[in-house]
C-alpha cells in the first residue's frame, strides 16, 4: 500500500548501480549562511494532553555533537493553545525536573536522546490539563523573538479497523508481516498513519527480559491517503519499523514480526496538514543520495516560516498476538 | 475590352520573353559513389553569379542567354570546368571526383570556402563528416553530438546527461531529424554516444539562430542529419572493431546507376566481454548495459524527374541491474524507431519537390520486480507525419521555398503498471494524450543589392489537443471537482500562431560581413524532468488546454570574417533570448501518479531569458587544423511557483563554455587529434539548514540552482595510424610506377578520453552517518564522478 514511495526507492537502488563505474569523494561546499529558523514539534493526541518542544534551524554543515544539539533548543518562547473554547498557556516542563527513569520515558516518547536529557536541561512545554478530544480544533500560538507563529490541527474522527492479524511471509518459519482490513469513509480525503509497539519481552539474545519496543515506532512510509481506495473496503499490511541497533534490527530478523510477538498497532487518522508533512518528510528521508530527487522542502502547518509540525492524533487501538 | 488583369500579366510575360533568360538545372553526384553533394556550388564566371545544391543534390540557375564558363565545385573535390554556350534551357548534371589526398589541395574559388562571410544563414555549422573522424573519439566512437557540442553556442549537458542545450535553450528545444524523420532521444546511454552511427551519414547541419521559416517545431535549433543515400556504381563497405563496440556499414547498387541501398549496425558488447571476469558474490553480477542501432535506407532513381528513398532506424538502449541477494531486479529498455518514404520530383527546371511521410517512435520503459512485487512505468509517443516542401528557383536573386507540415501525435506520458503475486493494482490504465500539429510556410532566400541579402520568411504553425481525453479538473487540496469526457477527434483546444522569420547578411569587403537575425518560434511539445538531472526517464508532454505553447522571440547579430584567402574563418555572434511559458513539474510532483489525474495538473509555467557573446575561429585548411570556441552566456528562469517566484539560474546556466580542438596530419599515414574542453560547473540546489523532528534529519533548500559545482574540464587525445591506401605498380608498356587506390583500407585510432584524470563532477549529494542519539552524527557533501582516465583501441576498414 506505499506504491507511491515505491518509485523513489527504485530510483534510488537504480542510481546505486552507477556506482559501477563512479567514484565519489567528500568534498568541501561554501554555503551562505542561511536564516534560522524556529522548528515546532508539537503533538496532541485523544486522551492525552498535548506538548510541543521547540528548536531551531541550524546551518547544515554545523556540527551536531551534544551540546550543539543542546543549544538549539528553544525553552525562551511563550504558547498558548486553544481548544476553540479554552484558551490556556502552556507550562514549561525541564528535563533537569525529572528523574531518570522520567527522563528515559521522555526520550522514547519524542525522541531526544537520553544524554541529552540527562546531561543538559531541556525544556519542552505541555498542559497538563487540556486532554485531547476527537472533533476539535486545537490551535497553538508562540510568541518567540517578536514573532508570533500559528498552528492548528485537528482530532478527526478515528477510522477503525476491521482486523488485523499476522502472516509468515513466503516460506519463513516465523517471521512476518501484520496486515490489516479497513473500510474507508465515503467522504473525501482521509489520510491515516500507522504506528505499531512490540509490548512482549525478549526470551531469547542480549536483551532478555526487556520489552521489544518501548514505545510506537513507525515504518518509513507510515502514512497515506484514501485516494485510491475511497469508499472501498481494502487490505494492507507494513513490515515492522527498524529504529536501533538492537541485534533483532539486523538480518535475518530486521524489519519482520516473530511468532509469539504480542504488538499493539496504533492507526491514526489524521488531518491533511499532518498528512503532507510526513509524507514529504518521509521522501526525503528516503532518497537521500538520489540525484533524481527533487529537492522538497518539507511543508510545515506552522505559519510565519517556522518549520515542523503541530500533530493531531485520532488513534484506533489494536493488540494482536502473531501465531502461525 | 480585354480583362486589364490578362493585358498585364500578358505584358509581364512578353517582358520575360524579351530578355530570353534560360535555366540550367540538375544533380550533382560524386561519381565514385554516385552520392548527391549538399551545398555544391554552380558559378557562372563570367557573370559571377552561381547556385548551390539542395540537400537533394539539385541546382537550378537562371541566367540570360549566352555563352560561359561553368565551374562545379565542392569542398574536397576536383573543380569541373565546362564551357557551355547556352541559347535555351538545359539539363546539366554533372559528378565531381573527389581529391584524394587527406587533406585537400589549396584552391582560391570565389564561392568556395566562403560561406562563413557570403551566406545569409547566420547561427548555421556544416559539419564535415571526414573531419569529425580525425577527431579524439570517446571511447572510440566517433559521434556527431560530441563533436557539436565542441561548438561555441552548443553546450553538452555534461557527463551522465543526455541532451544538449543550445543558447540557453533547453534539451527538448532542439529539432533532431534523421532524413526528415523526428528523433525524439537522439543519445544513447546517459548521452555517451548519440544514436547516429558516423559511417552512414552523408551531412550534418546545425541551424542554432536564425532557424529559416521551413522549420518549426523547436525554439533553440535544428540538427538536420542526413544519411548516405549508398553507393550505386560498386559495392562498399566500413566498419571498425572496438573496445566497446563494433560497426559495420555496407552500400552497394541494387541495379547501377539507378537503385542503391545502405545498411548500418553498431552494437555494444562491453557488458557480455566482462560477464565471465566478474565474481559471483560481486554486486554487479548479472548486471549489464547494450546498445545496438539499426539504419537501413533504400534509393530508387525512377525517372530523370523522379526519385524515391525508403530509410529506417531502430536503435535501442537495454540496461539491466541485478542483486542477487535480495532477488531484486531492474530492466530499463528504451529506444527510437523510425521511418520515412520520400519522393523527390522535378517539376521542371526551377521547381523541385519533396514529399516526405514519416512514422516515428520513441519508447521508454522502467521495470523493477522484487520477489513477486513488480512496477513499471512506461513512456512513450508515436507520430504519423506528412510534409511537402518546394524549392522554388525563379533568378538567381531569389530561392523561394513554401510548404506545409502534418502531424498527427499519440503521447503516452506516464503509464504506471503494479503487480504482486497475481494482483494486478488497478492505476489506472495507459493514458494517451492525441494532437494534431501542422504548419504551412513560405521564405524567400533574396538578394536585395550585390551587398545586402536577406531569408526572410513567414511560417504559421498550428497545434491541435483531441480526444479521446478525460479531464480532471483539480481544487487547490488536489481533489477531483468534475471530469470532463471528450470523444475521439473532439478538439479541447487549439493554438494557432505566426511565426515570422528573418535573417540577413550585409558584405562589408571581400573578407568581412555582418549577419543579423529576429525570429519568433513557438514549440508545442516539453521535454519535462523528474529529477535534477535528465535522464530517459524524462517525459514528452503535448501542449493541451491547460499547457500553452512554449515560445521564443530571438535576436542576433554577428561579425564574420575570413583570413588569408579563407583559411581562416572567424566570427563574433551575440544573442539575446526571450522565453514564455516553459514547463517545469510542481516542487513535490511525482509522475507516476498519475493516476485519476492528468499529468499537466502537476505542471507549473514559467519564463526565462538566455543571452550572451560567441566567439569563433576555425582554421580548415593545411596540416593543422581546428577550431577554438568560446562562450560567454548567462540563462535564467522565473517560475512563480518555483523558488518563491524569485529569479534564478537554468540548471545549465554556463557562464564560460570553452573548446579548443585540433587535428594534425603528419605525413600520409598519421593524423593525431586532441581536444580540451571548460565549462562552468552546473548550477544545483543544496540544502542550506538542518533540523530535527522525531528524531530524523530534515533539510530546508536553499534557494533552487543557487550552488555552482566545480567547474568541468577535460582533455582527450587520439592517434589515427592508416594503412597505404594506394598500390603501386609498374605499367608495362611505358615503365612508369602508376598509382591505384586500394580496395581494401584499414586504419588504428588510438584514444585516451579525459587525459589527467579529472574527476568532474556529476552530482552531488548528502549523506548523514552515525546516530543522533550517539551524538556521532556526520553530514557531508559528496561528489560523485563517472569517467575517469579511459583509453580506447579501434581498428576501423573500409572497403
Amino acid at each position: 500500500m506505499t506504491s507511491i514511495n515505491k518509485n523513489t526507492v527504485l530510483f534510488f537502488l537504480f542510481v546505486s548501480s552507477l556506482f559501477l563505474v563512479s567514484c565519489e569523494k567528500e568534498i568541501d561546499v561554501d554555503l551562505p549562511r542561511p536564516e534560522e529558523k524556529l522548528v515546532v514539534e508539537g503533538v496532541i493526541e485523544t486522551g492525552a494532553f498535548p506538548y510541543v518542544i521547540l528548536s531551531k534551524s541550524t546551518p547544515y554543515f554545523d556540527p551536531t555533537d551534544i551540546s550543539s544539539v543542546a543549544n538549539s533548543y528553544v525553552s525562551d518562547a511563550t504558547i498558548t493553545i486553544s481548544d476553540g473554547t479554552i484558551t490556556n498557556q502552556m507550562t514549561k516542563l525541564c528535563s533537569s525536573t525529572l528523574n531518570s527513569a522520567q527522563q528515559r520515558q521522555l526520550s522514547e516518547l519524542v525522541g531526544i536522546p537520553m544524554n541529552l536529557l540527562s546531561t543538559y536541561d531541556i525544556c519542552g512545554y505541555v498542559d497538563l490539563s487540556m486532554l485531547g478530544e476527537v472533533g476539535k480544533t486545537y490551535e497553538i500560538k508562540i510568541s518567540w523573538n517578536n514573532e508570533e507563529y500559528v498552528g492548528s490541527t485537528q482530532l478527526v474522527n478515528p477510522v477503525p479497523l476491521d482486523s488485523v492479524w499476522f502472516e509468515v511471509f513466503g516460506d519463513r518459519d516465523s517471521l512476518g508481516f501484520l496486515y490489516a482490513e479497513m473500510t474507508d469513509p465515503v467522504s473525501k480525503n482521509n489520510y491515516y498513519r500507522w504506528f505499531a509497539q512490540r509490548i512482549n519481552s525478549y526470551t531469547y539474545g542480549s536483551l532478555i527480559g526487556q520489552q521489544k519496543d518501548n514505545n510506537f515506532l513507525t515504518p518509513s512510509s507510515s502514512v497515506f491517503d484514501d485516494e485510491f481506495v475511497n469508499g472501498t473496503n481494502f487490505e494492507f499490511g507494513y513490515g515492522r519499523p527498524v529504529a536501533s541497533d538492537k541485534f533483532d534490527d539486523q538480518a535475518p530478523e530486521r524489519g519482520f514480526y516473530k511468532v509469539g510477538d504480542t504488538v499493539v498497532v496504533k492507526f491514526c487518522s489524521i488531518d491533511q496538514g499532518v498528512f503532507s508533512f510526513i509524507s514529504v518528510a518521509e521522501e526525503q528521508i528516503l532518497s537521500t543520495g538520489s540525484p533524481f530527487a527533487t529537492p522538497v522542502n518539507v511543508p510545515s502547518n506552522i505559519s510565519n516560516g517556522a518549520l515542523g509540525l503541530w500533530a493531531g492524533y485520532s488513534p484506533h487501538f489494536d493488540t494482536i498476538i502473531c501465531k502461525k | 475590352m480585354k480583362n486589364p488583369i490578362i493585358l498585364f500579366f500578358f505584358l509581364i510575360c512578353s517582358f520575360f520573353s524579351i530578355s530570353q533568360n534560360v535555366t540550367i538545372s540538375g544533380t550533382i553526384k560524386d561519381s565514385q559513389s554516385g552520392e548527391t553533394l549538399i551545398g555544391a556550388t554552380v558559378f557562372v564566371k563570367e557573370l559571377k553569379i552561381g547556385a548551390s545544391t539542395n540537400v537533394y543534390g539539385f541546382y537550378s540557375l537562371t541566367i540570360p542567354a549566352g555563352e560561359y564558363t561553368i565551374v562545379c565545385s565542392y569542398v574536397g573535390y576536383k573543380d569541373f570546368l565546362e564551357q557551355i554556350k547556352l541559347n535555351e534551357s538545359i539539363t546539366l548534371n554533372k559528378e565531381l571526383t573527389g581529391s584524394d589526398v587527406v587533406i585537400s589541395e589549396f584552391k582560391v574559388e570565389a564561392e568556395k570556402g566562403d560561406k562563413n562571410t557570403k551566406g545569409t544563414q547566420m547561427g548555421t555549422v556544416e559539419l564535415d563528416v571526414e573531419q569529425i573522424k580525425n577527431l579524439p573519439a570517446f571511447m572510440g566512437e566517433v559521434d556527431v553530438l560530441k563533436t557539436i557540442q565542441l561548438l561555441p553556442g552548443v553546450q553538452s549537458s555534461g557527463e551522465g546527461n543526455s541532451g544538449f542545450y543550445v543558447r540557453g535553450g533547453g534539451p527538448d528545444q532542439n529539432l533532431i531529424m534523421l532524413d526528415e524523420a523526428v528523433v525524439y532521444n537522439a543519445a544513447h546511454l546517459f548521452g555517451f554516444f548519440s544514436v547516429f552511427n558516423a559511417d552512414a551519414i552523408k551531412n550534418i547541419n546545425l541551424i542554432k539562430a536564425g532557424m529559416p521559416a521551413n522549420y518549426g517545431g523547436r525554439l533553440s535549433s535544428v540538427l538536420d542529419i542526413s544519411m548516405k543515400e549508398g553507393n550505386d556504381r560498386s559495392f562498399h563497405g566500413d566498419g571498425g572493431i572496438g573496445l566497446i563496440a563494433s560497426r559495420l556499414t555496407l552500400e552497394g547498387p541494387i541495379q547501377k546507376n539507378k537503385s542503391s541501398f545502405i545498411v548500418s549496425g553498431r552494437r555494444t558488447y562491453i557488458s557480455e566481454l566482462a560477464q565471465p571476469f566478474i565474481k559471483d558474490d560481486s554486486p554487479i553480477k548479472g548486471s549489464g548495459y547494450y546498445f545496438y542501432d539499426f539504419n537501413a535506407k533504400l534509393n530508387y532513381q525512377i525517372s530523370d524527374k523522379d526519385r524515391l528513398f525508403l530509410s529506417g532506424y531502430f536503435g535501442k538502449d537495454v540496461f539491466t541491474y541485478v542483486q542477487a541477494e535480495s532477488g531484486f531486479t531492474i530492466n530499463i529498455p528504451w529506444g527510437n524507431a523510425t521511418a520515412a518514404l520520400r519522393w523527390n520530383h522535378i517539376f521542371s527546371d526551377k521547381l523541385f519537390l519533396n514529399t516526405t511521410a514519416i512514422y516515428s517512435s520513441y519508447d521508454f520503459t522502467f521495470e523493477g520486480r522484487q520477489e513477486d512485487f513488480s512496477f513499471g512505468l512506461y513512456s512513450g509517443i508515436r507520430d504519423w507525419n506528412l510534409k511537402a516542401d518546394f524549392s522554388y528557383y525563379p533568378n538567381p536573386k531569389n530561392t523561394i521555398k513554401f510548404g506545409m507540415n502534418y502531424t498527427y501525435h499519440t503521447f503516452i506520458p506516464n503509464n504506471v503498471t503494479a503487480t504482486q503475486g497475481d494482483t494486478e493494482f488497478d492505476l489506472g490504465g495507459a493514458v494517451r494524450l492525441y494532437a494534431n500539429e501542422g504548419a504551412i510556410y513560405f521564405l524567400d532566400d533574396i538578394e536585395i543589392s550585390p551587398l545586402l541579402k536577406l531569408n526572410a520568411g513567414f511560417r504559421l504553425s498550428t497545434f491541435q489537443h483531441i480526444g479521446p481525453f478525460k479531464r480532471y479538473i483539480k481544487d487547490n487540496d488536489g481533489n477531483t471537482i468534475e471530469e470532463i469526457d471528450y470523444d475521439k477527434f473532439q478538439s479541447l483546444k487549439t493554438f494557432v500562431k505566426p511565426e515570422p522569420r528573418l535573417t540577413g547578411r550585409y558584405t562589408l569587403n571581400e573578407t568581412s560581413s555582418m549577419k543579423f537575425g529576429a525570429t519568433l518560434n513557438y514549440q508545442y511539445m516539453h521535454l519535462v524532468s523528474v529529477g535534477g538531472n535528465s535522464l530517459p526517464t524524462d517525459l514528452w508532454i503535448p501542449s493541451t488546454d491547460i499547457v500553452k505553447p512554449q515560445q521564443a522571440t530571438q535576436l542576433n547579430l554577428g561579425y564574420f570574417k575570413n583570413f588569408k584567402k579563407n583559411a581562416y574563418e572567424a566570427s563574433l555572434e551575440l544573442y539575446y533570448k526571450d522565453l514564455r511559458n516553459l514547463v517545469e513539474f510542481k516542487d513535490g510532483a511525482d509522475p507516476s501518479d498519475g493516476v485519476n489525474d492528468n499529468i499537466d495538473n502537476q505542471l507549473t509555467f514559467g519564463k526565462g531569458y538566455s543571452y550572451g557573446a560567441e566567439f569563433f575561429l576555425k582554421k580548415s585548411l593545411g596540416n593543422l587544423n581546428g577550431w577554438i570556441g568560446y562562450t560567454w552566456s548567462r540563462t535564467m528562469r522565473q517560475f512563480d511557483e518555483l523558488n518563491q517566484g524569485k529569479e534564478y539560474p537554468a540548471k545549465f546556466d554556463r557562464r564560460h563554455d570553452l573548446s579548443i580542438t585540433a587535428s594534425y596530419n603528419l605525413g600520409e599515414k598519421w593524423t593525431f587529434g586532441a581536444i580540451f574542453v571548460y565549462a562552468t560547473g552546473n548550477s544545483i540546489t543544496l540544502p542550506a539548514s538542518k533540523y530535527f523532528v522525531e528524531g530524523e534529519l530534515l533539510v530546508e533548500y536553499a534557494d533552487r540552482n543557487s550552488y555552482r559545482m566545480a567547474s568541468y574540464h577535460r582533455a582527450d587525445i587520439s592517434a589515427t595510424y592508416t594503412g597505404k591506401k594506394f598500390k603501386e605498380y609498374k605499367d608495362i608498356e611505358t615503365g612508369e610506377i602508376k598509382k591505384v587506390k586500394k580496395k581494401f583500407t584499414s586504419s588504428w585510432n588510438f584514444s585516451v578520453f579525459n587525459l589527467y584524470n579529472r574527476r568532474n563532477p556529476y552530482f552531488i549529494y548528502f549523506d548523514n552517518t552515525g546516530n543522533l542519539t550517539q551524538g556521532t552524527l556526520d553530514v557531508a557533501a559528496i561528489q560523485v564522478s563517472l569517467f575517469p582516465i579511459l583509453p580506447s583501441i579501434t581498428w576501423n576498414f573500409s572497403f
